[in-house]
């Protein structure tokens, strides 16, 4: 049954936000999710609705249990990041954010690549507007550098439809085997979004710049939509594993070395994808069940991290650690939420983090990928003391004299206690989420053998942050990332080509004015009033040249 | 010194460390109870997972460390570095 497209519900609702008077628009922003949320419950399985486009019969919406899974995700995203934003973000933002997460919604239940690569689009563009919603210098620079990034990304994906469409004649979305320049095009289009390295700097970039609200939204769509097209073409790559293990460690050590709350969580994200990038790799049901698991509840507690920083952010006004401290003491519910967040994080078990993290692990043993198990449980130890130190640095260690800050208002306070109470929810029932799956699984991840052992991975990681974590200086200092490569190295390389391109032309036109001087000043001396051929001869030098050039005449004809 | 203050304060900070280490010491003994699962040889060694979290842990950050060195520039680097801003 389907009566409306969800993306639909949410786009008419973002373009009817700003007609409305104030006092209404809480209504559209929470009640257009609530809609959608209700028409993707009730869907079916298989394509529901399809329609002509340039010759095409696209597959508007095509539905089964793992788009349903996203979907619900994105919708709780949009439903609690809105109640989050209600009383803080412009009509303008949370508009962008009803585009942005309708593109999400129709990367979700997209049944063929062209459907796909329009919605991809959709949220190209909405996701730079909430980028710039930002609203100072630095985020409308970090959304420019986004949005030329992501367009890039899509043209790549473009690339690589249009050749599948025009060397196979099918566009339906189906598992692509990399045999072909076109399949890869579209992985690497794919993987622009899914921000992996080497373009991954744009999201530490971009994300931090968005208003504390946005990034709620931009926390969850652009990476999982990515992980989502994935899972739907690519499952079972092996070039996956690698990528997503390279992602797990970079964002991890680069989540260690930041000073800025917000950039730390960016670089999280990273290390999470890399999770789930592994996941689609392996390509089991138990993998697949293991990366679309991780998706959903990472979307929750990194969204529920995202609003504790916003809330520290709009209530102190800073965002690094080293301004920040001793916060537990006068924003008491958002450090509970922060505490909740964090344990989800590294994947305690009665959390949500536990029961998806443990599935990945269960399918890496399963496929004997022990060396991948042991890196990747490697990582999960260091996100212990990525958690710790956040925990540490911004709720407990002393307090700076000049913060002053209480708990936000009482939307953002239920938006935080909403995703806590749900991050908990989904750890301590864990059926919740795993009926949700694609692949029926009867997976246990509380057996008292796993729980010990991750207690005690967990608690020995917590022991070592203790012991090291002056290591960790809290500098004020930016980490050069890949996007070093861009803005500095490809600047000034484009600078030098700009450069010297001006100054051969620059050389080019002096030299041609030089020579035009000196043919100028020959033609003078040959031909003007004082030269050779100008000034007044005799009769004689005018007979001796005729018969000159007269026997040259004949002498030439005679020789011819 | 407030109720806060006893919270958050150097005592309570000290005595939280030393319940961690005691919970985490605690879960070494726990494991001749369980049923291991077994998934590996060295799945069912005791404390395994225990020096495996400590070692992993610690090596990150020395990682981590390392890494800083080489990639930590002043805060208005991307400011004045003559490049795309």
């Amino acid at each position: 049954m389907l009566a409306t497209p969800p993306w639909l519900i949410l786009l008419v609702a973002a373009a009817a936000l700003g007609f409305l008077r104030p006092s209404w628009r809480p209504l559209l922003v929470l009640g257009a999710p609530l809609l959608a949320l209700y028409g993707v419950w009730q869907m079916a399985d298989g394509v529901l609705l399809s329609a002509p486009f340039m010759g095409y019969q696209i597959e508007l919406v095509s539905s089964s249990p793992l788009r349903r899974l996203f979907a619900t995700v994105f919708l709780l995203i949009c439903l609690v990041g809105g109640l989050f934003a209600l009383r803080h973000a412009r009509w303008w933002e949370q508009s962008a954010a009803l585009a942005y997460a309708a593109g999400a919604l129709g990367v979700c239940f997209a049944g063929d690549l062209i459907t796909l690569f329009l919605a991809w689009e959709l949220m190209v563009i909405f996701s730079t507007v909430v980028v710039w919603c930002g609203g100072t210098p630095a985020a409308r620079r970090a959304g420019i550098r986004y949005a030329i990034m992501h367009l890039i990304g899509g043209v790549i994906l473009k690339i690589g439809v249009e050749g599948i469409v025009t060397q196979t004649g099918t566009y339906q979305i189906q598992a692509l085997p990399l045999d072909n320049f076109y399949a890869w095009m579209v992985l690497a289009g794919i993987l622009v979004n899914a921000a992996a390295p080497p373009v991954s700097a744009w999201l530490a970039d971009a994300y931090p710049e968005s208003s504390p609200t946005g990034m709620v939204f931009l926390s969850a769509f652009t990476t999982k939509t990515a992980v989502l097209s994935l899972i739907l073409l690519f499952p079972g790559e092996s070039v996956l594993i690698w990528i997503g293990l390279f992602m797990a460690f970079y964002g991890i050590i680069y989540a260690l070395l930041e000073n800025d709350m917000r950039r730390m969580l960016a670089y999280l994200i990273i290390n999470q994808l890399g999770f789930m990038l592994c996941g689609v790799g392996i390509g089991t049901e138990l993998a697949i069940n293991g990366a679309a698991a991780h998706a959903f509840s990472h979307v929750i507690y990194l969204a529920l991290l995202v609003m504790c920083a916003g809330a520290v952010m709009i209530q102190t006004g800073k965002r690094r650690y080293s301004d920040l401290g001793g916060l537990a003491r006068c924003m008491p519910l958002t450090a509970s939420c922060m505490m909740v967040a964090v344990l989800s994080l590294s994947a305690l078990p009665l959390t949500s983090g536990f029961i998806a993290k443990a599935m990945i692990a269960q399918a890496l043993v399963e496929q004997e990928q022990i060396l991948l198990w042991l890196l990747l449980t490697a990582t999960s130890a260091g996100l212990v003391i990525v958690g710790t130190r956040m925990v540490w640095l911004v709720l407990v260690r002393e307090r700076k004299r000049d913060v002053q800050a209480s708990d936000p208002g009482w939307n953002m306070r239920a938006a935080m206690v909403a995703f806590a109470a749900l991050s908990v929810l989904l750890g301590s029932f864990p059926e919740l989420l795993y009926g949700m799956l694609p692949y029926v699984t009867d997976y246990q991840p509380y057996r008292a053998g796993n729980v010990i052992n991750q207690l005690q991975l967990l608690l020995f990681a917590g022991l070592a942050f203790f012991l090291l974590h002056p290591l960790l200086k809290r500098t004020s200092a930016v980490s050069l990332d890949f996007d070093w490569l861009w803005r500095v190295v490809g600047f000034r390389l484009l600078r030098l080509v700009v450069e010297s391109l001006l100054k051969l032309f620059q050389g080019a036109e002096q030299f041609a004015q030089t020579l035009g001087q000196r043919c100028w000043q020959d033609i003078v001396r040959l031909a003007g009033p004082y030269g050779y051929l100008g000034r007044r001869w005799t009769a004689t030098d005018m007979l001796l040249c005729m018969v000159g050039l007269v026997g040259a005449l004949l002498l030439y004809r005679f020789l011819l | 010194m407030s109720r806060d203050d006893k919270l958050l304060g150097p005592f309570s900070r000290r005595l939280s460390s030393r319940l961690l280490l005691l919970l985490a010491l605690l879960t070494l003994p726990l494991q001749w109870w369980v049923e291991s699962p077994g998934r590996f040889m060295f799945d069912d060694w005791l404390g395994f997972h225990a020096g495996f979290g400590f070692l992993s842990a610690g090596l990150l950050v020395l990682l981590a460390s390392l890494v800083g060195v080489i990639v930590k520039r002043r805060r208005d680097y991307y400011d004045d570095s003559g490049g795309l801003e």
